[in-house]
């Protein structure tokens, strides 16, 4: 659905994209993420076709972009990180000015159907300038849908929204998912993206760390697990024998709480529940602590950037 | 390669783009004042020429008309240009042409909407123009010349290539106020050359001149300067449509309407270009 190929952007002589090869599937909600100044928005910008990539290619929907600007851009919506709309007009004006850009058919019941769903149908007579952030990015999101697009390229869509407005906003994705919509996400909210990714590609210094699924992702960064456990009055004997097995690697108690660090990637609950059990233990709780999205995010970007410096600084 | 369907969808975005720029010009009053300017001053210079004319006892003044409509088209054609480039760095300024492009517009589907809206506006100040000459040859018992409709036609052409000279310093000049500063600079340039030709033209020299006369040197030298500026500015070129008119040549009328024509692709093209170059990020 939509492929980059090597794509490189440079700003005089700072590489601010080098070599990105993305391919981001039909149907699939793709979570693009990096630190700030990582690259993402530039290259989203290279794959809507604003900037011009100094090397490489953008495909989507097998067309390159630069040589069927209007058709594929007729069947992309974007949520851009800043809305920038015209102060002037309102919220229905504006929107049905896209509406006749974009050739949509029945476009004000279907921007009727969104703006209630985003709870900013009232307010449509109000000039933009006059809205929240908040609004302004739901109707940013409304401008986006109005055309039903195949493809939907956000980039940080939930930032200035309340909670309320979250929600609003996810139901909505989760139904454009259903019907097919291809998704793309740039987020710093790691937790959104973890919700709702199929695959995650990550991003740092203009490059393209990993790109995969997210219990793959898992698994390359748990170089351990994690279990957590709750003890009635655990005595120091019993937690010096756990930490003896051969799978853990480290216990860590705090009162009668436990976090237990194993090896591998295997699940140790059953073994470590059988010996608490010959132990004569009462356990009140025990859970396995999954890697997040967020811990590998921190793990592959700290060590791109460790990585990055000793080799620049040798 | 691009497909002919592209060249519809192109023409598409030209459509609404031109018809949202022309509703925001037309709702506010700039455009009526400039123009109920340019007319009152048309009225006073055609009141003029009528008195020289009279008080001169000269009984026929050749195309009193052609110095009035030429007044009018230049006010409005300028107050156009300087919008049009307002409206195109305005954009810029505030990002709305990054929002814009992410949907189905490219560079020149952009700016050709805005010239194409600011040419419509230019044709509505026309209207206005036709009725108050057509006003003046009745009330004034002035004699009906065609040649007036031919004024009007390179009028058009004259205005289409200041509005793109205006697209052009917009986007060279990135910011509002240095697209306006830039507008105003090179047509007051060119303005003035021809203003400053007449005066050295005017300087006595000495009853026998020498090669080395400074002011032999001079007018030489603007004349030169002139005479390119003639071929730049295309409110010179249509006076010279004017006076072909006037003079009934044909053949004159059709090359300054041909470098008018000429002027006005080479500037949008190269405002195209430029856009395409320096993004819509700038």
């Amino acid at each position: 659905m939509i492929t980059t190929k090597n794509l490189k952007k440079k700003f005089g002589s700072f590489v601010a994209v080098e070599d990105i090869s993305l391919n981001i599937e039909p149907g699939e909600i793709y979570g693009f993420l990096g630190p700030n100044g990582a690259g993402k928005t530039t290259t989203i910008l290279m794959i809507l076709g604003i900037l011009k990539p100094t090397a490489g290619e953008v495909q989507i929907f097998g067309e390159k972009i630069n040589e069927k600007p209007f058709s594929i851009k007729r069947r992309i919506g974007v949520v851009a990180e800043y809305q920038n709309f015209y102060d002037e007009m309102t919220a229905w004006e504006y929107l049905m000015f896209f509406a006749k850009l974009l050739d949509v058919e029945a476009a004000e019941k279907r921007a009727k159907e969104l703006m209630e769903r985003l709870k900013i149908w009232e307010f449509r007579d109000v000039l933009v300038s006059g809205y929240s952030s908040g609004m302004q990015r739901k109707l940013g999101f409304v401008r986006a849908l109005l055309h039903k697009p195949e493809v939907l390229i956000l980039d940080e869509p939930v930032s200035g929204l309340d909670p309320f407005g979250i929600v609003q906003v996810r139901e909505i994705l989760n139904d454009e998912h259903e019907s097919g919509t291809t998704i793309m996400i740039s987020s710093h909210i790691l937790s959104e993206v973890e919700r709702a990714a199929d695959r995650v590609g990550i991003i740092a210094r203009g490059r393209l760390l990993v790109e995969d699924s997210m219990p793959n992702l898992r698994h390359i960064v748990s170089l351990q697990n994690q279990i957590e456990l709750d003890l009635h009055q655990p005595e120091e004997t019993l937690i010096r024998d756990l930490s003896a097995l051969a799978f853990v690697t480290n216990v860590d108690r705090r009162d009668d709480h436990l976090i237990i660090s194993t090896e591998n990637n295997k699940d140790y609950r059953a073994e470590i529940g059988s010996f608490l059990a010959n132990r004569g233990a009462v356990v009140l709780g025990m859970r396995m602590i999954e890697t997040s999205l967020e811990d590998a995010f921190i793990t592959i970007t700290e060590k791109h950037i460790r990585d990055w410096t000793s080799k620049n600084i040798q | 390669m691009i497909n002919r369907n592209t060249w519809f969808q192109r023409w598409h975005a030209i459509k609404v783009i031109r018809g949202r720029y022309s509703q925001v010009t037309l709702e506010h009053l700039g455009i009526y004042i400039t123009i109920a300017i340019a007319l009152v001053i048309s009225t006073l210079a055609i009141h003029n020429t009528l008195r020289f004319t009279e008080q001169n006892v000269v009984f026929v003044a050749r195309q009193p008309l052609f110095l009035p409509i030429f007044i009018c088209t230049v006010l409005v054609s300028l107050y156009l240009g300087a919008i049009a480039s307002v409206s195109v760095s305005r954009e810029r300024d505030r990002k709305t042409l990054e929002a814009l492009m992410y949907g189905p517009v490219d560079e020149s589907a952009f700016l050709l909407g805005i010239f194409l809206a600011h040419l419509q506006i230019f044709l509505v100040g026309l209207a206005f123009l036709f009725i108050w000459s057509n006003l003046a040859i009745w009330l004034l018992n002035l004699g009906f010349s065609i040649e007036i409709y031919s004024v009007f036609l390179a009028s058009i052409v004259m205005a289409s290539a200041i509005i793109a000279f205006g697209l052009l310093t917009a986007v060279w000049g990135d910011k509002t106020r240095t697209a306006l500063v830039i507008f105003i600079l090179i047509l007051l340039f060119l303005t003035s050359v021809q203003v400053a030709d007449q005066i050295v033209s005017n300087i006595v020299v000495s009853s026998n001149p020498t090669s080395n006369d400074p002011i032999l040197i001079i007018r030489n030298a603007m004349a030169i300067v002139t005479r390119l500026v003639q071929w730049l500015s295309p409110y010179a070129q249509l006076i010279q449509a004017m006076d072909a008119m006037a003079n009934q040549s044909l053949i004159g009328l059709l090359g300054n309407l041909g470098v008018l024509l000429a002027q006005t692709f080479i500037l949008l093209f190269g405002s195209v270009k430029l856009l395409s170059i320096k993004g819509a990020r700038g």
